[in-house]
């Protein structure tokens, strides 16, 4: 069994969500780490500083990898998943319009009868930008790698998300999974009879791979609901939460850790 | 802090380097998902007010849902289904033409399938789920993203469906598809401009640096997902027209050929 | 939850009865010509007992006009091993549908323990909760993320309180030793693991009668035992259990009644060893004579043994029916060449 669910994990499409069932911090309460991603986010947004983006960054490496016990490098890894656009983003927003005249101008290119370049000001931005995306970026993730789905929408549930909203995501996410798996036994069928050898018949493939997938969607619903129906389904999707304990260390912790975090940004102000 | 450092050495070498390090680093990017607004992208008043701004097509499209689901319980495992198949299809490997992949989004495949109401429910938890399990765009920013992804590209998608029946099917389609794609970077770039204003062109220069960064790669890619979106939609025709006619996407009487923008690709 | 030997489906470790777990002892009960003593002492025909559920006259045509039951009548007998035979398309998933009132007949009625079932709100969440439906593609019975939530979805259904719903869910995942899985989310299991998972979700809600649409497709020879297990121990505790199969060396090994169907149409019913060794009644529905059946029958031909013992129901029995008639040195009990 051992052997059947490591190779299950090492072709799970979401390494994200492998972690959050497989991490130390796994059974702490969900709104805890609700908590510490939250505020965590909302005062590096709110600081704006690269310092406390850097301190955020730290705390919660250290919170990821030495509590959850995630590899530092599976870590980083996720956090430089968005780097493409928070990169692309703030390069958008250094190189500017500039005056050449202007002593805060760091570079200036004339391109016809304008001058295109980096300002004091637009680098400055540019790196707060970066470095305050990716603070929020690395404390998000310690909420995704610690915490399951269903322990999110059971919490959505206790602070009384509509029932329609949670019901569905249940549906979908569940859902993602089969249709993935379905998605990539057709793109292998495909591939082995050339399907992808050049871009016309590329495009060709996954248009069939889509429209059988819709069609294969439909199917399942109808079957998932005959299913259903025959446990008892009349129109409501409720199922047992879990119990989870809240813990007041872990609730200390985060109280100091925010708490160092609101002073620097303070003291950054 | 990075003036401070500044004015202990050369401006323009500092400069440089800076820049060459984003760009450096963005070469080991393997690959950028424009559309996605970042964690932590926008300041939190933009956050806020984004939130904000979909919070009525959020209900509206919420209370369209419950009273399908109240008239059969089997529309709700449906909705379920095609979320997920919503999801999936944002995933897949778009082929573009110098090689790489891109994703498309479906989002006109989904509004014109599901119908735009219903797309703004099930973009949300698609764009929720893409920021948890994947870290495709974030929480703060998922009012910005669910407005252009989930609000704006559904209902321009199933407008200019609607509007281009008379030019057949296919180009119905196709026009739904890449029109809602630019749609979707028009709201985004507008989303950065207004968030971060350029110091000396304002909004505007902003605006205009956003979208010409967007239009690099995303014209071909909306272009490609509109051919795309037209073949899907000639498959779905020739083997379940049924399927399509019973969800009222096509009326039954109109033996449209598949011909169009794919003309060139089948 | 006892070892079986997965190098052969039919090890007879998987179709024990209390008090014969000893596979010498059971090859020993049948070889001496004990047939039924070595299962529980039932007779294999429906003597006019209601039976759990039975259909009469039942015709079910879907509503693209494909007819899928035609004028069927048949019973499932009150706690026994049931397996419906049939290939593809032959009704048997209809029916079950029929049986569970998900679908109800176009003509003729679906009896419950003697009663035509009601079609009412009430009536059919009772239904629902006695007959317990296991769908084949377990990814079309699970929606929930993760084990322990899926298979609570029952009990809230039936109304049960939150804490009975909690203690049945805990208990059944000990009784089908889910116990490690509990935890595990649901995209995580293997599919012989989804369908333990499956068959907990409907067992929660303490149905009378399980009915499992081929239980077994799929799976390994491992997880073959592990399911065939679970179905026997839910049988000991007194439930009847149907199963849908093209199997038919497993029909003939584990069951106590079978069913033939064909097209819609009931082409036989009866004990195992009568009606899988109708070589041409197998042909008509599709499917194949047993191996152990066909290799008993070439032995008869050979001479190697007579056709007048009963059929042997597994590779143990031919094996104790050959060491009986060419040994030796045989008992003195055995017929004479």
């Amino acid at each position: 069994m051992a052997a059947s669910a490591l190779s299950k994990e090492a072709m799970h499409p979401f390494p994200i969500d492998m972690y959050a069932y497989q991490n130390r911090l796994r059974d702490a309460h969900p709104a805890e780490k609700m908590l510490f991603a939250g505020l965590t986010i909302l005062i590096c947004l709110i600081a704006s500083s690269p310092l406390v983006a850097l301190l955020a960054i730290g705390i919660v490496t250290v919170a990821v990898v030495r509590v959850a016990g995630i590899p530092l490098r599976a870590f980083w890894y996720f956090v430089r998943l968005p780097a493409g656009f928070i990169l692309i983003g703030v390069l958008t927003l250094a190189i500017t319009s500039v005056d050449p005249a202007n002593p805060a101008t760091l570079l200036a290119l004339p391109i016809g009868p304008w001058h295109v370049g980096v300002m004091e000001s637009s680098l400055a931005r540019a790196v707060q930008v970066a470095s305050v995306s990716f603070s929020c970026v690395a404390s998000m993730l310690a909420l995704a790698l610690t915490t399951p789905m269903v322990d999110i929408t059971d919490q959505l549930r206790k602070w009384r998300v509509p029932q329609l909203f949670i019901e569905l995501m249940v549906l979908m996410y569940r859902f993602i999974f089969v249709f993935i798996e379905t998605a990539q036994a057709m793109y292998i069928a495909q591939n082995a009879r050339l399907g992808y050898s050049n871009w016309r018949r590329s495009l060709q493939s996954v248009g069939m791979l889509a429209a059988n997938l819709y069609l294969r969607s439909q199917t399942r619903a109808s079957a998932l609901f005959t299913a259903l129906t025959a446990r008892g389904y009349s129109g409501e999707l409720r199922v047992l939460t879990a119990q989870p304990t809240w813990s007041r260390r872990n609730l200390v912790l985060i109280a100091g850790v925010e708490s160092v975090l609101l002073l620097a940004a303070i003291a950054t102000w | 802090m990075i003036a401070s450092i500044a004015h202990s050495m050369p401006k323009q070498r500092v400069a440089m380097i800076v820049i060459a390090g984003l760009l450096l680093a963005f070469g080991t990017v393997r690959s950028a998902h424009a559309m996605h607004i970042s964690e932590g992208f926008l300041p939190p008043t933009w956050a806020v007010l984004w939130f904000i701004a979909v919070i009525p097509f959020f209900l509206w499209g919420l209370r369209a849902i419950a009273k399908q689901v109240n008239r059969s319980p089997q529309s709700k495992i449906t909705l379920g289904m095609s979320g997920a198949y919503s999801f999936v299809l944002s995933g897949l490997k778009l082929p573009s033409v110098t090689g790489s992949c891109s994703h498309p989004t479906g989002i006109a495949l989904g509004a014109i399938l599901f119908g735009p109401t219903t797309m703004v429910v099930l973009g949300t938890i698609v764009l929720l789920f893409q920021a948890i399990v994947l870290a495709h765009g974030g929480l703060t920013t998922l009012g910005a993203n669910v407005f252009s992804m989930a609000v704006i590209g559904p209902f321009v998608a199933y407008g200019v469906f609607k509007a281009c029946r008379g030019f057949g099917l296919a180009w119905a389609v196709f026009l739904a598809a890449a029109l809602a794609d630019w749609a979707t970077y028009i709201v985004t770039a507008g989303q950065l401009a207004l968030a971060w204003p350029a110091a000396t062109g304002g909004i505007l220069e902003s605006f205009i640096k956003f979208l010409g960064i967007f239009s690099i790669t995303q014209i071909p890619l909306a272009v490609a997902e509109g051919i795309l979106t037209v073949i899907v939609f000639n498959l779905l025709l020739q083997h379940s027209r049924e399927v399509l006619v019973e969800q009222g996407i096509i009326s039954d009487e109109s033996p449209e050929p598949a011909t169009g923008p794919t003309a060139a690709t089948s | 939850m006892s070892s079986i030997d997965p190098t052969h489906t039919h090890a007879p470790g998987i179709a024990p009865s209390p008090g014969l777990q000893d596979p010498e002892e059971f090859v020993a009960a049948r070889s001496n010509g004990d047939q039924l003593a070595a299962r529980e002492p039932v007779d294999s025909k429906t003597d006019g007992s209601p039976g759990v559920l039975a259909a009469e006259s039942v015709t079910f045509a879907y509503p693209d006009g494909t007819v899928a039951l035609h004028d069927l009548s048949l019973t499932l007998p009150q706690g026994r091993r049931v397996a419906i035979l049939g290939a593809n398309g032959c009704g048997k998933t209809t029916l079950f549908l029929n049986f569970n009132g998900i679908l109800r007949p176009s003509a003729g009625t679906i009896v419950h323990n003697g009663e035509p079932i009601q079609y009412d709100r009430e009536a059919l969440r009772d239904l629902r909760r006695r007959v317990g439906l296991v769908f084949q593609d377990p990814d079309s019975q699970l929606f929930a993320a993760s084990v322990r939530q899926d298979i609570s979805f029952g009990p809230l259904n039936l109304g049960w309180s939150e804490e009975h719903a909690r203690a049945r869910v805990e208990q059944i995942i000990v009784d089908t030793n889910l116990t490690e899985l509990a935890e595990r989310p649901t995209h995580m299991l293997s599919y012989g693991q989804k369908k333990r998972v499956a068959i907990a979700g409907v067992l929660v809600m303490e149905p009378e009668v399980i009915i499992a649409d081929e239980p077994t497709a799929g799976l390994d020879p491992e997880t073959t035992g592990r399911v065939l297990n679970l179905l026997d121990s839910l049988h000991h505790a007194g439930r009847s259990i149907v199963i849908s199969t093209h199997d038919v060396e497993l029909a003939l090994a584990w069951a106590d009644h079978v069913i033939v169907m064909h097209r819609g149409h009931l082409l036989a019913e009866g004990p195992p060893d009568v009606v899988l060794a109708d070589d041409p009644l197998l042909r008509e529905a599709g499917l194949l004579q047993p191996i152990v059946v066909d290799a008993y029958r070439q032995f008869c031909a050979a001479g190697l043994l007579p056709s007048s013992e009963a059929v042997p129901r597994t590779v143990s029995d031919l094996t104790a029916l050959l060491v009986r008639h060419a040994a030796p040195r045989t008992p003195p009990n055995s017929p004479p060449d």
